[in-house]
Protein backbone atom coordinates (compact mmCIF):
# COMPACT_ATOMS: atom_id res chain seq x y z
CA UNK A 1 0.00 0.00 0.00
CA UNK A 2 1.50 3.54 -1.08
CA UNK A 3 0.09 6.37 -0.64
CA UNK A 4 -3.85 4.90 -0.52
CA UNK A 5 -3.31 2.87 -3.76
CA UNK A 6 -2.69 -0.57 -3.37
CA UNK A 7 0.07 -2.69 -5.51
CA UNK A 8 -2.72 -4.81 -7.15
CA UNK A 9 -3.90 -1.17 -8.37
CA UNK A 10 -0.70 0.39 -9.67
CA UNK A 11 -0.30 -2.94 -11.49
CA UNK A 12 -3.64 -2.61 -13.21
CA UNK A 13 -3.12 1.35 -13.85
CA UNK A 14 0.02 0.29 -15.81
CA UNK A 15 -1.52 -2.23 -17.70
CA UNK A 16 -4.30 -0.14 -18.41
CA UNK A 17 -7.20 -1.86 -17.08
CA UNK A 18 -8.92 0.25 -14.30
CA UNK A 19 -11.77 2.20 -15.39
CA UNK A 20 -11.49 6.12 -15.87
CA UNK A 21 -12.86 7.47 -11.96
CA UNK A 22 -9.86 5.12 -11.04
CA UNK A 23 -7.74 6.51 -13.84
CA UNK A 24 -8.22 10.07 -12.77
CA UNK A 25 -7.74 9.44 -9.16
CA UNK A 26 -4.20 7.54 -9.41
CA UNK A 27 -3.15 10.71 -12.18
CA UNK A 28 -4.35 13.47 -9.61
CA UNK A 29 -2.63 12.27 -7.21
CA UNK A 30 0.59 11.81 -9.02
CA UNK A 31 0.44 15.47 -9.97
CA UNK A 32 1.26 16.53 -6.05
CA UNK A 33 2.89 13.47 -5.33
CA UNK A 34 6.72 13.15 -6.88
CA UNK A 35 7.48 10.39 -4.91
CA UNK A 36 4.95 8.34 -6.62
CA UNK A 37 5.75 10.55 -10.06
CA UNK A 38 9.18 9.03 -9.97
CA UNK A 39 8.13 5.32 -8.93
CA UNK A 40 5.21 5.06 -12.22
CA UNK A 41 8.24 6.53 -14.29
CA UNK A 42 10.44 3.51 -12.83
CA UNK A 43 7.86 0.81 -13.61
CA UNK A 44 6.75 2.52 -16.99
CA UNK A 45 10.12 2.03 -18.06
CA UNK A 46 10.84 -1.78 -16.97
CA UNK A 47 7.55 -2.93 -18.20
CA UNK A 48 8.19 -1.35 -21.84
CA UNK A 49 11.92 -2.99 -21.52
CA UNK A 50 10.24 -6.31 -20.91
CA UNK A 51 8.09 -6.20 -23.11
CA UNK A 52 10.73 -4.99 -26.12
CA UNK A 53 12.99 -7.84 -24.67
CA UNK A 54 9.83 -10.56 -24.96
CA UNK A 55 9.04 -9.89 -28.88
CA UNK A 56 13.06 -10.07 -29.39
CA UNK A 57 13.14 -13.31 -27.65
CA UNK A 58 9.82 -14.19 -29.58
CA UNK A 59 11.62 -12.98 -32.77
CA UNK A 60 14.57 -14.95 -32.61
CA UNK A 61 12.94 -18.44 -31.52
CA UNK A 62 10.38 -18.27 -34.61
CA UNK A 63 10.01 -22.14 -35.33
CA UNK A 64 10.55 -23.62 -38.42
CA UNK A 65 7.84 -25.89 -40.44
CA UNK A 66 9.91 -28.85 -39.66
CA UNK A 67 10.41 -28.03 -36.15
CA UNK A 68 6.91 -27.40 -35.80
CA UNK A 69 6.34 -30.95 -37.33
CA UNK A 70 8.54 -32.78 -34.86
CA UNK A 71 6.92 -30.94 -32.26
CA UNK A 72 3.33 -32.19 -33.08
CA UNK A 73 5.04 -36.03 -33.38
CA UNK A 74 6.10 -35.91 -29.60
CA UNK A 75 2.54 -34.32 -28.60
CA UNK A 76 0.73 -37.27 -30.66
CA UNK A 77 3.11 -39.64 -29.76
CA UNK A 78 3.05 -38.77 -25.77
CA UNK A 79 -0.82 -38.86 -26.06
CA UNK A 80 -1.14 -42.57 -28.28
CA UNK A 81 1.93 -44.05 -25.73
CA UNK A 82 -0.57 -45.23 -23.58
CA UNK A 83 -2.80 -47.32 -26.40
CA UNK A 84 0.35 -48.26 -27.62
CA UNK A 85 1.59 -49.92 -24.28
CA UNK A 86 -1.84 -52.15 -24.21
CA UNK A 87 -1.50 -53.49 -27.83
CA UNK A 88 2.05 -54.78 -26.66
CA UNK A 89 0.86 -56.07 -23.27
CA UNK A 90 -2.22 -57.77 -25.41
CA UNK A 91 0.26 -58.94 -27.80
CA UNK A 92 2.33 -60.36 -25.10
CA UNK A 93 -0.67 -62.72 -23.51
CA UNK A 94 -1.71 -63.32 -26.77
CA UNK A 95 2.09 -64.92 -27.76
CA UNK A 96 2.49 -66.90 -23.73
CA UNK A 97 -0.94 -68.13 -24.13
CA UNK A 98 -0.59 -69.33 -27.72
CA UNK A 99 2.64 -71.63 -26.61
CA UNK A 100 0.40 -73.34 -24.61
CA UNK A 101 -2.92 -73.71 -26.21
CA UNK A 102 -3.16 -72.68 -29.63
CA UNK A 103 -3.18 -69.47 -31.39
CA UNK A 104 -6.69 -69.35 -32.32
CA UNK A 105 -7.92 -70.18 -28.31
CA UNK A 106 -5.10 -67.35 -27.10
CA UNK A 107 -7.30 -65.12 -29.54
CA UNK A 108 -10.56 -66.31 -28.79
CA UNK A 109 -9.62 -66.17 -24.91
CA UNK A 110 -8.15 -62.55 -25.06
CA UNK A 111 -11.99 -61.74 -27.16
CA UNK A 112 -13.45 -63.11 -24.80
CA UNK A 113 -12.18 -62.20 -21.33
CA UNK A 114 -12.36 -58.47 -23.03
CA UNK A 115 -16.38 -58.83 -23.73
CA UNK A 116 -16.84 -59.97 -19.77
CA UNK A 117 -15.50 -57.19 -18.68
CA UNK A 118 -16.19 -53.29 -18.50
CA UNK A 119 -14.67 -52.66 -21.83
CA UNK A 120 -17.13 -54.72 -23.56
CA UNK A 121 -14.19 -55.38 -26.44
CA UNK A 122 -11.02 -55.83 -26.90
CA UNK A 123 -10.79 -52.64 -28.95
CA UNK A 124 -11.95 -50.75 -26.26
CA UNK A 125 -9.71 -51.94 -23.49
CA UNK A 126 -7.27 -49.69 -21.91
CA UNK A 127 -5.79 -48.87 -18.54
CA UNK A 128 -8.49 -47.90 -16.71
CA UNK A 129 -10.35 -51.23 -17.20
CA UNK A 130 -7.40 -53.67 -17.39
CA UNK A 131 -7.44 -55.15 -14.00
CA UNK A 132 -10.93 -56.50 -14.66
CA UNK A 133 -10.29 -57.69 -18.21
CA UNK A 134 -6.75 -59.29 -16.65
CA UNK A 135 -9.00 -60.92 -14.23
CA UNK A 136 -11.00 -62.62 -16.52
CA UNK A 137 -8.18 -64.07 -19.11
CA UNK A 138 -6.80 -65.69 -16.09
CA UNK A 139 -9.89 -67.56 -15.19
CA UNK A 140 -10.07 -69.00 -18.87
CA UNK A 141 -6.41 -69.71 -18.49
CA UNK A 142 -7.12 -71.50 -15.84
CA UNK A 143 -8.81 -74.00 -17.43
CA UNK A 144 -6.31 -73.82 -20.31
CA UNK A 145 -3.49 -73.56 -19.34
CA UNK A 146 -3.29 -74.87 -15.55
CA UNK A 147 -2.36 -72.93 -12.19
CA UNK A 148 1.02 -72.15 -13.37
CA UNK A 149 0.42 -71.17 -16.81
CA UNK A 150 -2.43 -68.96 -15.72
CA UNK A 151 -0.03 -67.39 -13.32
CA UNK A 152 2.78 -66.53 -15.78
CA UNK A 153 -0.71 -64.87 -18.00
CA UNK A 154 -1.65 -62.58 -15.02
CA UNK A 155 2.20 -62.06 -14.62
CA UNK A 156 2.85 -60.80 -18.30
CA UNK A 157 -0.14 -58.75 -17.77
CA UNK A 158 0.00 -56.99 -15.03
CA UNK A 159 1.78 -53.11 -15.26
CA UNK B 1 14.44 -88.57 -10.41
CA UNK B 2 12.45 -85.54 -10.55
CA UNK B 3 9.55 -85.53 -12.34
CA UNK B 4 10.84 -82.18 -14.47
CA UNK B 5 13.25 -85.15 -16.37
CA UNK B 6 10.43 -86.76 -17.56
CA UNK B 7 10.30 -85.08 -20.74
CA UNK B 8 8.88 -86.42 -23.98
CA UNK B 9 12.30 -87.58 -25.14
CA UNK B 10 12.64 -89.22 -22.64
CA UNK B 11 9.40 -91.10 -22.92
CA UNK B 12 10.36 -91.78 -26.53
CA UNK B 13 13.59 -93.16 -25.36
CA UNK B 14 12.40 -95.34 -23.10
CA UNK B 15 9.50 -96.56 -25.48
CA UNK B 16 12.57 -96.94 -28.56
CA UNK B 17 14.81 -99.15 -25.55
CA UNK B 18 11.58 -100.90 -24.94
CA UNK B 19 10.79 -102.16 -28.45
CA UNK B 20 14.85 -102.52 -29.32
CA UNK B 21 14.96 -105.11 -26.55
CA UNK B 22 11.77 -106.58 -27.05
CA UNK B 23 12.61 -107.07 -31.06
CA UNK B 24 15.98 -108.41 -29.85
CA UNK B 25 14.33 -110.95 -27.98
CA UNK B 26 11.51 -111.76 -29.80
CA UNK B 27 12.34 -112.34 -33.61
CA UNK B 28 14.56 -115.28 -32.86
CA UNK B 29 11.75 -116.77 -31.06
CA UNK B 30 9.56 -115.52 -34.47
CA UNK B 31 12.40 -117.26 -36.72
CA UNK B 32 12.19 -120.56 -34.48
CA UNK B 33 15.60 -119.93 -33.71
CA UNK B 34 14.41 -119.64 -29.88
CA UNK B 35 11.31 -121.39 -28.20
CA UNK B 36 7.90 -120.14 -29.52
CA UNK B 37 7.11 -119.62 -25.67
CA UNK B 38 8.93 -116.78 -25.82
CA UNK B 39 9.24 -115.53 -21.34
CA UNK B 40 11.76 -113.72 -21.63
CA UNK B 41 10.32 -111.38 -24.53
CA UNK B 42 7.04 -111.60 -22.33
CA UNK B 43 9.03 -110.49 -19.06
CA UNK B 44 10.61 -107.32 -20.81
CA UNK B 45 6.90 -106.35 -22.07
CA UNK B 46 5.66 -106.56 -18.96
CA UNK B 47 8.69 -104.53 -17.15
CA UNK B 48 8.62 -101.38 -19.62
CA UNK B 49 4.96 -101.28 -20.46
CA UNK B 50 4.39 -101.04 -16.70
CA UNK B 51 7.08 -98.84 -16.43
CA UNK B 52 5.18 -96.60 -19.04
CA UNK B 53 2.10 -96.75 -17.25
CA UNK B 54 3.34 -96.27 -13.68
CA UNK B 55 4.78 -92.92 -15.40
CA UNK B 56 1.73 -91.96 -16.77
CA UNK B 57 -0.18 -92.37 -13.67
CA UNK B 58 2.20 -90.26 -11.50
CA UNK B 59 1.98 -87.42 -13.94
CA UNK B 60 -1.52 -87.36 -14.12
CA UNK B 61 -1.93 -87.02 -10.59
CA UNK B 62 0.73 -84.15 -10.66
CA UNK B 63 -1.08 -82.45 -13.91
CA UNK B 64 -4.79 -83.17 -11.66
CA UNK B 65 -3.07 -80.81 -8.84
CA UNK B 66 -1.93 -78.23 -11.18
CA UNK B 67 -5.73 -78.06 -12.69
CA UNK B 68 -7.31 -77.64 -8.67
CA UNK B 69 -9.19 -74.58 -9.67
CA UNK B 70 -10.48 -76.26 -12.62
CA UNK B 71 -12.74 -79.25 -11.16
CA UNK B 72 -13.69 -81.03 -14.49
CA UNK B 73 -9.83 -81.04 -15.81
CA UNK B 74 -9.16 -82.11 -12.25
CA UNK B 75 -11.35 -85.22 -12.72
CA UNK B 76 -10.53 -85.95 -15.98
CA UNK B 77 -6.73 -86.18 -14.99
CA UNK B 78 -7.86 -88.40 -12.06
CA UNK B 79 -9.55 -90.70 -14.23
CA UNK B 80 -6.40 -91.34 -16.56
CA UNK B 81 -3.90 -91.93 -13.54
CA UNK B 82 -6.71 -94.49 -12.37
CA UNK B 83 -7.02 -95.98 -16.18
CA UNK B 84 -2.97 -95.98 -16.33
CA UNK B 85 -3.18 -97.43 -12.66
CA UNK B 86 -5.34 -100.50 -13.57
CA UNK B 87 -3.87 -100.78 -17.09
CA UNK B 88 -0.65 -101.83 -14.69
CA UNK B 89 -3.19 -104.38 -12.67
CA UNK B 90 -4.35 -105.53 -16.46
CA UNK B 91 -0.70 -106.22 -17.74
CA UNK B 92 0.03 -108.56 -14.64
CA UNK B 93 -3.24 -110.13 -15.08
CA UNK B 94 -2.88 -110.75 -18.32
CA UNK B 95 0.89 -111.51 -18.98
CA UNK B 96 2.20 -115.49 -19.94
CA UNK B 97 4.88 -114.38 -16.96
CA UNK B 98 2.28 -114.39 -14.18
CA UNK B 99 0.99 -118.32 -15.60
CA UNK B 100 4.65 -119.31 -15.48
CA UNK B 101 5.15 -117.94 -11.49
CA UNK B 102 1.54 -119.89 -11.10
CA UNK B 103 0.56 -122.50 -12.65
CA UNK B 104 -2.99 -123.04 -11.85
CA UNK B 105 -3.30 -119.45 -13.37
CA UNK B 106 -5.33 -120.78 -16.72
CA UNK B 107 -6.28 -119.08 -19.64
CA UNK B 108 -9.53 -118.66 -18.83
CA UNK B 109 -8.35 -117.32 -15.40
CA UNK B 110 -6.67 -115.27 -16.60
CA UNK B 111 -9.50 -113.96 -19.25
CA UNK B 112 -11.15 -112.80 -16.25
CA UNK B 113 -8.75 -110.98 -14.10
CA UNK B 114 -7.51 -109.16 -17.15
CA UNK B 115 -11.56 -107.86 -17.93
CA UNK B 116 -11.76 -107.10 -14.61
CA UNK B 117 -9.12 -105.02 -14.47
CA UNK B 118 -10.22 -103.79 -18.32
CA UNK B 119 -13.61 -102.93 -17.40
CA UNK B 120 -13.00 -100.50 -14.94
CA UNK B 121 -9.65 -99.05 -16.72
CA UNK B 122 -12.03 -98.38 -19.58
CA UNK B 123 -14.61 -96.47 -17.39
CA UNK B 124 -12.22 -94.63 -15.75
CA UNK B 125 -11.01 -93.23 -19.56
CA UNK B 126 -14.60 -92.94 -20.74
CA UNK B 127 -14.85 -90.14 -17.46
CA UNK B 128 -11.17 -88.86 -18.47
CA UNK B 129 -12.13 -87.99 -22.00
CA UNK B 130 -15.91 -86.94 -21.08
CA UNK B 131 -15.19 -84.66 -18.35
CA UNK B 132 -12.23 -82.96 -20.68
CA UNK B 133 -14.29 -82.54 -23.47
CA UNK B 134 -16.86 -80.47 -21.16
CA UNK B 135 -14.08 -78.69 -19.08
CA UNK B 136 -13.00 -76.91 -22.20
CA UNK B 137 -16.69 -77.13 -24.03
CA UNK B 138 -17.97 -75.46 -20.69
CA UNK B 139 -14.74 -72.54 -21.04
CA UNK B 140 -17.13 -70.93 -24.09
CA UNK B 141 -13.71 -70.35 -26.41
CA UNK B 142 -15.89 -71.66 -29.86
CA UNK B 143 -14.81 -75.39 -29.88
CA UNK B 144 -17.97 -76.66 -31.50
CA UNK B 145 -18.62 -80.45 -33.49
CA UNK B 146 -18.88 -80.64 -36.88
CA UNK B 147 -21.70 -82.58 -38.62
CA UNK B 148 -18.43 -84.46 -39.96
CA UNK B 149 -17.52 -85.52 -36.40
CA UNK B 150 -20.95 -87.05 -35.89
CA UNK B 151 -20.66 -88.96 -38.90
CA UNK B 152 -17.21 -90.44 -37.72
CA UNK B 153 -18.64 -91.04 -34.36
CA UNK B 154 -21.58 -92.73 -36.04
CA UNK B 155 -19.00 -95.03 -37.80
CA UNK B 156 -16.96 -95.99 -34.65
CA UNK B 157 -19.50 -97.25 -32.82
CA UNK B 158 -21.30 -98.85 -35.58
CA UNK B 159 -17.53 -100.60 -36.05
CA UNK B 160 -17.69 -101.70 -32.67
CA UNK B 161 -21.01 -102.40 -32.42
CA UNK B 162 -20.85 -105.27 -35.33
CA UNK B 163 -17.73 -106.70 -33.62
CA UNK B 164 -19.88 -107.88 -30.60
CA UNK B 165 -22.59 -109.03 -32.94
CA UNK B 166 -20.42 -111.08 -33.93
CA UNK B 167 -18.30 -111.27 -31.42
CA UNK B 168 -16.86 -115.30 -31.97
CA UNK B 169 -13.64 -113.34 -32.88
CA UNK B 170 -13.68 -111.98 -29.60
CA UNK B 171 -11.25 -113.91 -26.69
CA UNK B 172 -13.79 -114.52 -24.07
CA UNK B 173 -16.69 -115.24 -26.26
CA UNK B 174 -16.29 -118.79 -25.40
CA UNK B 175 -14.62 -118.86 -21.84
CA UNK B 176 -16.55 -120.68 -18.98
CA UNK B 177 -16.65 -117.73 -17.02
CA UNK B 178 -20.28 -116.30 -17.79
CA UNK B 179 -18.97 -112.74 -16.48
CA UNK B 180 -16.19 -112.76 -18.41
CA UNK B 181 -18.56 -112.51 -22.04
CA UNK B 182 -20.37 -110.38 -20.41
CA UNK B 183 -17.20 -107.72 -18.85
CA UNK B 184 -15.81 -108.07 -22.42
CA UNK B 185 -19.01 -106.88 -23.79
CA UNK B 186 -18.75 -103.95 -21.50
CA UNK B 187 -15.41 -102.85 -22.24
CA UNK B 188 -15.93 -103.17 -25.50
CA UNK B 189 -19.02 -100.73 -24.87
CA UNK B 190 -17.14 -98.08 -22.76
CA UNK B 191 -14.12 -98.23 -25.61
CA UNK B 192 -16.76 -98.13 -28.48
CA UNK B 193 -17.92 -94.64 -26.42
CA UNK B 194 -15.05 -93.40 -25.63
CA UNK B 195 -13.65 -93.72 -29.32
CA UNK B 196 -16.59 -92.02 -30.48
CA UNK B 197 -16.26 -89.12 -27.87
CA UNK B 198 -12.45 -88.74 -28.21
CA UNK B 199 -13.29 -87.76 -31.68
CA UNK B 200 -14.42 -84.55 -30.25
CA UNK B 201 -10.85 -84.30 -28.39
CA UNK B 202 -9.75 -84.41 -32.10
CA UNK B 203 -11.86 -81.50 -33.36
CA UNK B 204 -10.97 -79.10 -30.27
CA UNK B 205 -7.41 -79.79 -30.98
CA UNK B 206 -8.09 -78.59 -34.45
CA UNK B 207 -9.35 -75.88 -33.78
CA UNK B 208 -6.65 -74.68 -30.79
CA UNK B 209 -4.39 -73.39 -34.11
CA UNK B 210 -1.26 -75.49 -32.46
CA UNK B 211 -0.05 -75.31 -29.36
CA UNK B 212 1.17 -77.90 -26.17
CA UNK B 213 -1.97 -78.71 -25.30
CA UNK B 214 -3.69 -79.70 -29.08
CA UNK B 215 -0.70 -81.86 -28.72
CA UNK B 216 -1.53 -83.26 -25.44
CA UNK B 217 -5.49 -83.52 -26.91
CA UNK B 218 -4.11 -85.31 -30.35
CA UNK B 219 -1.82 -88.52 -28.15
CA UNK B 220 -4.80 -88.74 -26.42
CA UNK B 221 -7.30 -89.25 -29.06
CA UNK B 222 -5.09 -91.78 -31.14
CA UNK B 223 -4.78 -93.74 -27.95
CA UNK B 224 -8.18 -94.41 -27.69
CA UNK B 225 -8.77 -94.34 -31.81
CA UNK B 226 -5.49 -97.05 -31.28
CA UNK B 227 -6.91 -99.14 -28.70
CA UNK B 228 -10.50 -99.99 -30.47
CA UNK B 229 -8.30 -100.31 -34.05
CA UNK B 230 -6.17 -103.24 -32.13
CA UNK B 231 -9.21 -105.08 -30.59
CA UNK B 232 -10.68 -105.23 -34.53
CA UNK B 233 -7.60 -106.18 -35.92
CA UNK B 234 -7.31 -108.85 -32.95
CA UNK B 235 -11.13 -110.51 -33.80
CA UNK B 236 -9.79 -110.53 -37.06
CA UNK B 237 -7.17 -113.02 -36.02
CA UNK B 238 -4.69 -111.67 -38.75
CA UNK B 239 -2.40 -114.45 -39.66
CA UNK B 240 1.32 -114.69 -40.57
CA UNK B 241 4.75 -113.70 -38.77
CA UNK B 242 4.89 -110.20 -39.88
CA UNK B 243 1.24 -109.14 -38.75
CA UNK B 244 1.39 -110.78 -35.47
CA UNK B 245 4.82 -108.84 -34.86
CA UNK B 246 3.40 -105.88 -36.19
CA UNK B 247 -0.08 -106.53 -33.86
CA UNK B 248 2.10 -107.10 -30.88
CA UNK B 249 4.31 -104.28 -31.23
CA UNK B 250 1.46 -101.87 -31.49
CA UNK B 251 -0.07 -103.01 -28.34
CA UNK B 252 3.39 -102.21 -26.85
CA UNK B 253 3.56 -99.10 -28.30
CA UNK B 254 0.31 -97.81 -27.53
CA UNK B 255 1.05 -98.52 -23.86
CA UNK B 256 3.74 -95.59 -23.92
CA UNK B 257 0.86 -93.35 -25.28
CA UNK B 258 -0.50 -92.12 -22.22
CA UNK B 259 3.48 -91.25 -20.24
CA UNK B 260 3.86 -89.23 -23.71
CA UNK B 261 0.54 -87.57 -23.62
CA UNK B 262 1.03 -86.69 -19.77
CA UNK B 263 4.87 -85.65 -19.99
CA UNK B 264 3.89 -82.92 -22.94
CA UNK B 265 1.16 -81.51 -21.07
CA UNK B 266 3.77 -81.71 -17.72
CA UNK B 267 6.36 -79.90 -19.76
CA UNK B 268 4.05 -76.67 -20.73
CA UNK B 269 3.77 -76.39 -16.99
CA UNK B 270 7.00 -76.67 -16.26
CA UNK B 271 7.88 -74.52 -19.00
CA UNK B 272 5.62 -72.02 -17.91
CA UNK B 273 7.01 -72.28 -13.93
CA UNK B 274 10.58 -71.51 -16.08
CA UNK B 275 8.87 -68.17 -17.64
CA UNK B 276 7.53 -67.65 -14.27
CA UNK B 277 10.71 -67.27 -12.57
CA UNK B 278 12.89 -65.73 -14.89
CA UNK B 279 10.18 -63.00 -14.94
CA UNK B 280 11.00 -62.84 -11.28
CA UNK B 281 14.63 -63.25 -11.56
CA UNK B 282 14.32 -64.73 -8.19
CA UNK B 283 14.02 -68.05 -6.60
CA UNK B 284 10.52 -69.40 -7.40
CA UNK B 285 7.68 -68.62 -5.52
CA UNK B 286 6.06 -71.30 -4.18
CA UNK B 287 2.67 -70.22 -3.68
CA UNK B 288 2.69 -69.12 -7.75
CA UNK B 289 3.22 -72.76 -8.66
CA UNK B 290 0.82 -74.95 -7.90
CA UNK B 291 2.94 -78.09 -9.09
CA UNK B 292 6.34 -77.31 -7.67
CA UNK B 293 7.28 -80.86 -8.42
CA UNK B 294 7.22 -79.85 -11.72
CA UNK B 295 9.29 -77.17 -11.79
CA UNK B 296 12.72 -77.91 -11.29
CA UNK B 297 15.79 -75.53 -10.83
CA UNK B 298 16.17 -73.28 -13.78
CA UNK B 299 18.47 -73.38 -16.10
Amino acid sequence: MMHGFTDQEWESYLEGQLTTEEQDRIEAHMLGCWSCWDRYDQMNLTTDQLHEAGAAVRHSLQPSERQLQFAFRHVMQQLRAPAEQIQQRLDRLETVMAKMCGTRTAAQALQHAAKGSPAQSLELVTSDNWEPFLANLTSLAIVMCGETGAHLVRRNGQF
Amino acid sequence: MTLTRITPKLILFGLAIHLSLWLAVSLPAYMGLWPRQNLLGWAIRLMWTGLALAIAARLCLVIAKEHRNAKWLQIAWWAFAVNAGLSVFRMIAESPVSTAIWPAYTSQLRGLWQHLAIVPANLALLIGVIAMCHAYHKVGLGFEIERRDFVLMAIIAAVLSGLMIFREGLTEANSPYEVSRYLQNIGLVCLAIVSAVSVVLHRMAMQMGGGRLALVLRLLTFYSLLRSVLVLVGALRPVGIMASIGLTLSWQVLQWLPALAASYRAEMTFEAGRDLQRLDHQAPNPSAVFAPELLGTPK
